[in-house]
């Protein structure tokens, strides 16, 4: 365990040393969020709630979505298919970690600086030239927590299944591009769920995706609440459980693959 | 890519003057063929592509749909006049990205600056501009470029135009206005990056930011972005005026209706600057000896 913990914090350290490219990488997140901010109020006009959305959450929901482009790796991570294309997998394999919780514990170290870097200072931002809203209870924070750690882990067990198609094709940054694309409408990232038909939402929310960006904003405007809001906690706990086995499944199969071409 | 051993040995096809005019777009459509060729080799990839391009208008054009099953209008604009805004905007930006995706910083500020590459390109008695557009020709962008057509198409079937030749001419060459200013940004983009590839993300606030700003009507945005978006980076020229002239809108920010006559020499002077930018970092680079 200490292993994992070691090496999540390396992956930390690692993120904290490129401190100009999370800078820029903030800045532009920023800008977007002020983008879509403004075409949120341009569209409200008069109109004060749309869809249980009142401006003030609309706004802060566009700081939200992009604070956390950061954590849950949303455009994307091809730091695992690279590794597999250069062979340095080998040498991953043979290491005294499981593959699966060795590629989590990085993901884990990384994506806590990503939100901390990138998501909490959004948010700051936000609170600093919109104003937003702001959980009100405890119970709220909590949840809402909870929610960001599980949307974490699906963002990461997604990659890992996506990356893990890189043992058996040359092409898998075409596929894995495609594969996290395919995230951004389902999450809710590009335009809130709720504003969905509702035939859309029920196709969305077949999905594991909106655990990834949809549920923790509901959770932090309040829209969902107590019982409702732990039962979406545990669907996204319930998507994380499938994502990783099927994850631990695949890359078994390539580990297997890999060992049997000599590789 | 010898392509010196490959005009020497080969007579019948020898580009007799690689430095004339012709004798570039010969060469670059050489260095472009065999892009494509190579390109369509991975077949299942490509049409791969294609699709995920396809999937990715059809959701860039589902939010605003979505948008408008909610809102009555955007900035008092319709779905069809913001469709073409969006359809304009975005064959604009996918054509300049499969021409010039040579000079976006992944490509070049990664692979040419950062690991040395451009080195190879200067040492050729080629054009080194030549060279790094013709270095990424992305066919699969296809799928983007006719996805942003297919929108134009809908959005143009959903509202009334005064149609002339004039404004028919005059949509093409906003188009083409939109490709060179586009492109102009890429370039700008690459020069930039011969001082600093690490935070080179914050150009995607000008590329996809101006792709984003410009699917929109202009005056829907607050004063200080619209000024940025007018005088430092000039996007209001891109889409926006050109359309209001199309369809016959008074601007609501009080502008004269010829400004729509500009756009096409803004989109070149746009162009220029990215040009002088490269220019200016090629001499640095060479100056510095890397």
């Amino acid at each position: 365990m200490r292993l994992y913990v070691e090496l999540a914090k390396k992956s930390f350290q690692r993120q904290v040393a490129y401190r100009s490219a999370t800078l820029a990488g903030f800045v532009t997140n920023l800008f977007f969020g002020a983008l879509r901010a403004e075409v949120m109020i341009a569209v409200y006009g008069m109109q004060t709630s749309v869809a249980g959305y009142s401006l003030d959450d609309a706004i802060t929901y566009t700081g939200l979505t992009q604070a956390l482009i950061g954590a849950t790796a949303l455009w994307g991570w091809y730091d695992m298919i690279r590794s597999i294309k250069s062979g340095e997998v080998a040498s991953d394999l043979s290491k005294p970690f499981d593959y699966y919780s060795f590629w989590l514990a990085q993901d884990v170290g990384r994506s806590i600086y990503q939100l901390l870097a990138r998501g909490v200072t959004m948010m700051i931002a936000y609170a600093l030239i919109f104003g937003i809203s702001l959980p009100i209870t405890i119970e709220q924070w909590a949840l809402t927590l909870l929610s960001v750690a599980f949307a974490m882990l699906i963002g990461f067990a997604w990659r890992f299944l996506v990356s893990a198609v890189a043992f058996w094709t040359t092409d898998a940054v075409g596929f894995a591009r495609m594969a996290y694309f395919l995230v951004l409408f389902p999450s809710g990232f590009l335009v809130p769920i709720a504003f969905m038909p509702d035939w859309l939402q029920a196709l969305c929310r077949a999905t594991p995706f909106p655990g990834v960006v949809d549920t923790p904003v509901t959770i932090y405007l309040g829209h969902t609440q107590g019982v409702e809001a732990i039962v979406l906690i545990l669907i996204q706990a319930a998507w994380s459980v499938v994502l990783i086995a099927l994850g631990r499944t695949v890359a078994e199969a390539g580990r297997r693959k890999l060992t049997i071409q000599g590789g | 890519m010898d392509y010196k051993r490959y005009a020497i040995g080969d007579t019948r096809s020898e580009i007799k003057n690689p430095k004339s005019a012709i004798g570039n777009w010969q060469l670059y459509r050489r260095l472009v063929g065999a892009q494509v060729r190579s390109q369509m080799q991975y077949r299942a990839s490509f049409i791969f592509d294609c699709i995920a391009q396809f999937i990715g208008t059809i959701v860039d054009f589902a939010v605003v749909a979505v948008l408008f099953t909610r809102f009555p209008s955007i900035g008092g604009w319709s779905l069809g006049e913001v469709g073409l805004l969006y359809g304009l905007s975005s064959l604009s930006f996918a054509l300049a990205d499969m021409l010039g995706s040579g000079f976006d910083y992944i490509t070049f500020g990664a692979t040419m600056v950062r690991q040395g590459g451009f080195d190879q390109i200067l040492v050729r008695p080629v054009n080194p501009f030549l060279q790094v557009l013709a270095s990424q020709f992305v066919v699969r962008r296809i799928g983007r470029i006719l996805q942003g057509a297919l929108i134009l198409a809908i959005a143009l079937s959903l509202i009334q135009v005064a149609w002339t030749p004039l404004k028919i001419a005059f949509t093409l060459v906003t188009i083409a206005g939109g490709i060179v200013f586009f492109m102009g940004l890429f370039i700008f983009g690459s020069g930039v990056s011969f001082w600093t590839v690490e935070s080179l993300e914050a150009i995607n606030i000008v590329t996809y930011g101006g792709q984003m700003m410009t699917s929109y009507p202009m005056h829907i945005f607050q004063g200080w972005l619209r000024a940025v978006f007018m005088f430092i980076i000039p996007m209001a020229f891109v889409t926006y005026y050109p359309v209001l002239w199309l369809l016959d809108k008074p601007d609501p920010l009080g502008g004269p209706t010829w400004l729509a006559f500009l756009a096409p020499i803004v989109c070149l002077v746009v162009f220029g600057a990215g040009v002088w930018m490269w220019g200016f970092g090629v001499r640095h680079y060479q100056s510095t000896g890397s």
